[in-house]
Parts: structure tokens; C-alpha cells; sequence
């Protein structure tokens, strides 16, 4: 029986909610304090927002691979990453 | 403007010339005659051009002059266009996998190929390519916006009052596009998305380093532009009050703002994968695994549109002269002519320009393949082979092209701002068909064209009924949502209204038990990767046209 993907589809879910939601909370980030380089929170911020969500859907690449890897093992069609 | 920088701006583009026409010798294919190989460039892109091809469309050069003129002119609203692009990339990454292998499978070139093979409904096919030909025709026509634009601050615009000399520039460009795009497809956009990507990264990255620091620093950046608008807003309370002008702020901070801002970010992020020239650059990609990897590749771009964005804040901070009447779309080019040394002023513009180029190729290529597909194999023609689909497709190009160039030269450049803002709206309401059906059936045909068609009026009718302080109609994408006096993206409201009718006509439908279409595809067609039965045959330069 191969590796179940229950838990790795369940964790790439997660990782693309913190990657997705966390822009469309603008009362978090709407201000003007602390700055930054002369940036104010505001405009930083989103930048950092930028770098958070490209970390967040990169791990969740890796892991839907092993995901998709593992429900086709399951189903009897193999998969590997075409080159 | 300099001969030097004229003499860098015309060298580049030559070179994008030559580039655009040899590519149809790239990745050479038997034969260009059909849809596959011209419309979709052999569906054979690996992971580094579609970085860059679907970067080339989704950062275009009206995004390039529009967004930071929006902050120019006092409204941090053009912001959005951040956020926006953050939550793209999870949304891409969940559900077009799903439509690259239904689409490898049954050889689907447009979205309204897959609506039609999921749901047996040829209307439905119809209202998906329909929609996606008119939201994207305006865009197209917002990239001649953009390059003319630039043209007009390198001072090439004549001073003659003929109509065709005046834009005789944009002429020579957008001839020499049509050309390559014709003899080339999607091919040549890639190539070519290549070098505009390389210039544009320059470009910004010179400028958010170079302009700030002649200006003394980011931070002085800031104060020039808060005390500004402070006191735009104190000179204008009167007005601002009235609402016959609109308060100016560095970031939105008012709980109304906020909600314009989100929504605007998450509808246009829902918006942008139903566009048919993004969903082109997705079904050209060689494996399943493509798409996934450049989710995780593409914020790059966001990134460097957030710090384009607030070159608009730059301008402000510099004093940019924008003419009388003010036009904050000179901003931007006007900001890197007086700026930037006169050579690299030569780059900067055929950076937009090159800009403007790729997603106006790949935009009418997409139109095209719709065209094609959905309505003249369709309806006129069910018996049209490959190569008569490409010799219609190819001839479309042309027409959508040249309807674009009349557009902007005979028509008012609000209008096709303004139907530009009603493509947004229009193009989300193809969502449910397209999005639900790469998941269920549970949806009715006839429930989601009920819907898309309650969505797309009542879009219209209320964008057409916003009125901002310089005109009466078409002022604005948001708008007090139906009880509240919270301001939210029209597309948005729409959305949830086409989603609600769909939902509830399909309870209807199926109680009733009306026919529903036949569903052409199987459960693993879902997953299907490059290697299964049916995947390889379309796949890969090298392998003969069937």
C-alpha cells in the first residue's frame, strides 16, 4: 500500500491560505508606523507579504509533487517529473 | 529628447524586430498550419520561458504607466496591484494544473474549448469565448495607450493635425507586431518576453535606486508627498467635502478604504487567470508541473511592480510636469526623461514599448484562438480542419489588432480606459463555468449561463452608474455594496450575484429534472501529466503534427 497524500494535500492547503489570506487583511497593515528605510509599514510591509507568500506556495510546490507522486502510485499510474 | 536615446530606443526595437520574425524558425515545429503549434507555440514552453511569457502578460505596459499614475495623482489605491498579484499565484496554483491536463487531454486550446467538452453546451462555450473576445479588446487597446504614450514624451507625435501622420509612429510598431505575430504565433511573443523582461528589470531596479537617491532619499520621498497631499486635501476640503474632488493619501486609512482595497485585490486576482491570453500562456507550457513550479517563480514580478508602483510617489516628490490639462500617465516617462542620462532614457522607452509589444501579441493571439474555436468551428464551420484553423486564426489576429488601433485613434482614450474597467468586471463573471467545472458537475449549463448573463449586466449597468468627481459615468470599479455603505470592487458584487443565481437555478433545474449536457471528460483527465495516453501526441517540437 503506498504513502498516503491526506496529510501533505492537507498541509499545501494550509501553506496556500497564509500565502493568500494575509494580503486581503488591510486593517492589519494600514498604518503608518514603524517605518522603514523611510517607507512607511504600509508599503514595507506588502513587500515583505510579497517574499512570505513566494516561501509559502515554493514549500507548497515541493510537497504537491510528493502528493501527486503518491495518489498516482496509488491509482497504478506511476509518476515521475518530466523532464 | 536626444538623438542618443531615440538611436538606443531604435536599436532595441529593431532588434525585438529581427527577434520576433526568426521565431518561427524556434523550437521548429513540421508545420505551423494549426492551432497547436501557432496558437500555442507546440505547447512544448519548459519553466523558464513561461516565466517570462506569463510574466510578459500579466505585467504589461499600461500596468507599467497606469499603476503608478494612480498614485500620482494622490490615490494609494493603485496599490492594490500588490496584494493582487500576491493572491494570484495560490489560485494558479491550485486550479490550473487541474485545466493544463483536461485541456492536454482533449486538446483544448481556449477556456470556452473546456466549458463546452465539461458541460455539452455550445452556448455556454459561446458566452465563455464571448466574453473573453470583448473584456480582452480593450486591453489590447490600452497597450497602444501605453506606447503612445512613451512616443509622446520622446516627442515623436508631429505637430500635423492629419490623423494618420500624427500617430504614424504607433502605426510603424503595431504593423511590424501584426507581422510578426502572423508569421510567427505565440512563439514570437516568447521570445521576445525574454528582452522586455531583462529591460524592464534594469529599468526599475536603476530607477527605484538612481532617481530617489538625486532626490535625497526614499524617506524624503514619503515627505514630500504626505505634506502634499495634506495640503492638497486642506486647500480642498470644501470640495473633498462636496465630493467634487477626491481626498489624496499616501495609504488607505479609513476602514472604507480598506474594503475597496481588498476587494479590489482579490477580484482582480479571481479575474486574471479567466483572461484568455493568461490562460494561452498557461496551455503552452510543456508539463503539469511547470505551472506549479512558476507559481512559486512569479511573485518575483510583484515585487518589482510594488516598487514601480511608487514611482508614481517619486514623480510626485521630483515635480514632473504633466501638461495642462494634467495627464498622470506622462508620470512615468516623463519622470525618466528628465532624470535618467538621454541613453538610458532610450532604454527606459523601449522597455514600454517592448512592454506594450508581448502582451498585445499574446493577447490577440488568445482572441483569436477563441474566435476560432468557439465560434467559427462552432457554429459555421464543424468540419474545419487544423490548417483552415490556423489561417482563420491567423487572420483574426489581424482584425483584433487593427479594431484595437481604430479604438484608441478614433476613439476617446476614457473609452477604452473605461471598458478596460468593465473587463475586469466582465471577465470574473466567467468564474463559476470555468473554475467549479475543473472540480464538479454539480453545476447546471443552463444555471451557469443564467448566471454569467445576471452578472454581466448587472456589472455593467452599475459601473456605468458610478460617477466620480470629473464625470458622470463609468467614475470608478467600486461601489457602495447593495444595503451598506461600504465601498467594494463592482466585479465582486457581480460575482456573488452570478454565483447565487447559479446555485440556485441548478437546485431548480435538477428538481425539475431538465436535461443536462454530456460530459466529455473522465476523472483522471483531471490529473493527467506529459507520458499519459493522449498527453504525449501534442507535445514537444520534435514530434510530427498529426
Amino acid at each position: 500500500m503506498p504513502a498516503r497524500s491526506t496529510g501533505l494535500w492537507a498541509t499545501v492547503g494550509v501553506l496556500l491560505i497564509l500565502a493568500a489570506v494575509p494580503p486581503l487583511l488591510v486593517p492589519v497593515y494600514a498604518k503608518e508606523d514603524p517605518t522603514l528605510w523611510g517607507f512607511p509599514f504600509f508599503f514595507w510591509f506588502q513587500f515583505v507579504l510579497v517574499i512570505w507568500a513566494a516561501v509559502m506556495t515554493t514549500s507548497a510546490y515541493f510537497l504537491a509533487k510528493e502528493a501527486f507522486r503518491r495518489d498516482r502510485a496509488a491509482r497504478g499510474r506511476p509518476w515521475e517529473e518530466p523532464k | 529628447m536626444s538623438g542618443v536615446a531615440f538611436g538606443v530606443f531604435l536599436f532595441l526595437f529593431l532588434l525585438v524586430t529581427i527577434m520576433g520574425f526568426s521565431a518561427a524558425r524556434w523550437r521548429r515545429a513540421k508545420s505551423m498550419d494549426n492551432l497547436d503549434e501557432w496558437g500555442l507555440g507546440g505547447r512544448g514552453f519548459g519553466t523558464f520561458i513561461a516565466w517570462f511569457l506569463i510574466g510578459g502578460d500579466i505585467y504589461t505596459a499600461y500596468t507599467f504607466i497606469a499603476v503608478p499614475a494612480t498614485l500620482f495623482a494622490g490615490s494609494a489605491t493603485g496599490f492594490f496591484a500588490v496584494p493582487y498579484t500576491i493572491v494570484i499565484y495560490p489560485l494558479v496554483f491550485m486550479f490550473l494544473p487541474r485545466l493544463w491536463s483536461v485541456s492536454h487531454r482533449h486538446g483544448f486550446v481556449t477556456p470556452a474549448d473546456f466549458v463546452e467538452g465539461r458541460y455539452g453546451s455550445k452556448s455556454l462555450g459561446l458566452a465563455i469565448a464571448v466574453t473573453g473576445i470583448v473584456a480582452t479588446m480593450p486591453y489590447i487597446a490600452l497597450q497602444l495607450v501605453g506606447m503612445q504614450v512613451v512616443l509622446d514624451v520622446m516627442g515623436l507625435k508631429s505637430s500635423s493635425d492629419n490623423w494618420f501622420l500624427k500617430d504614424l509612429p504607433l502605426f510603424v510598431a503595431f504593423i511590424i507586431l501584426a507581422a510578426y505575430t502572423y508569421s510567427s504565433g505565440l512563439r514570437a511573443p516568447a521570445m521576445i518576453a525574454f528582452v522586455k523582461d531583462t529591460l524592464i528589470y534594469i529599468v526599475i531596479i536603476v530607477a527605484v535606486i538612481y532617481i530617489p537617491h538625486q532626490l535625497g532619499g526614499w524617506g524624503h520621498v514619503f515627505d514630500v508627498v504626505k505634506s502634499g497631499f495634506s495640503d492638497f486635501d486642506t486647500q480642498n476640503a470644501d470640495a473633498i467635502a462636496s465630493g467634487d474632488a477626491a481626498a489624496k493619501a499616501v495609504y488607505p486609512a479609513t476602514g472604507i478604504g480598506q474594503w475597496a482595497y481588498a476587494s479590489l485585490a482579490l477580484g482582480s486576482a479571481l479575474a486574471l487567470f479567466m483572461y484568455p491570453h493568461s490562460i494561452t500562456g498557461v496551455l503552452s507550457t510543456r508539463s503539469r508541473n511547470v505551472i506549479r513550479r512558476n507559481a512559486s517563480l512569479l511573485p518575483a514580478y510583484s515585487f518589482l511592480l510594488g516598487l514601480l508602483a511608487l514611482l508614481g510617489f517619486v514623480a510626485v516628490a521630483a515635480a514632473v510636469e504633466v501638461g495642462d490639462p494634467p495627464n498622470a500617465q506622462l508620470a512615468i516617462p516623463q519622470l525618466m526623461e528628465d532624470q535618467f542620462p538621454s541613453w538610458f532614457a532610450g532604454v527606459a522607452y523601449a522597455a514600454i514599448v517592448i512592454g506594450a509589444l508581448v502582451p498585445a501579441a499574446i493577447m490577440s493571439i488568445a482572441a483569436a484562438n477563441l474566435f476560432t474555436r468557439n465560434i467559427y468551428k462552432a457554429f459555421f464551420r464543424p468540419n474545419a480542419d487544423p490548417t483552415e484553423e490556423a489561417k482563420v486564426a491567423k487572420l483574426v489576429s489581424l482584425v483584433v489588432k487593427a479594431g484595437a488601433l481604430v479604438f484608441v485613434l478614433a476613439m476617446s482614450k476614457t473609452f477604452a480606459i473605461n471598458l478596460q474597467l468593465l473587463g475586469g468586471v466582465w471577465i470574473l463573471q466567467t468564474f463559476p463555468a470555468i473554475v467549479a467545472g475543473l472540480y464538479t458537475r454539480w453545476f447546471h449549463r443552463w444555471a451557469l449561463l443564467a448566471g454569467w448573463l445576471a452578472g454581466m449586466i448587472y456589472g455593467t449597468v452599475v459601473a456605468y452608474n458610478t460617477p466620480s468627481p470629473t464625470q458622470a459615468h463609468f467614475g470608478g470599479s467600486v461601489h457602495n455594496f447593495p444595503g451598506t455603505e461600504t465601498p467594494i470592487y463592482i466585479a465582486v458584487t457581480a460575482f456573488i450575484l452570478n454565483l447565487v443565481i447559479a446555485v440556485v437555478l441548478t437546485v431548480v433545474l435538477r428538481v425539475a429534472k431538465v436535461p443536462d449536457g454530456t460530459d466529455r471528460t473522465r476523472l483522471e483527465d483531471y490529473t493527467a501529466d506529459l507520458g499519459d495516453t493522449g498527453v504525449e501526441a501534442e507535445l514537444g517540437p520534435e514530434i510530427p503534427v498529426h
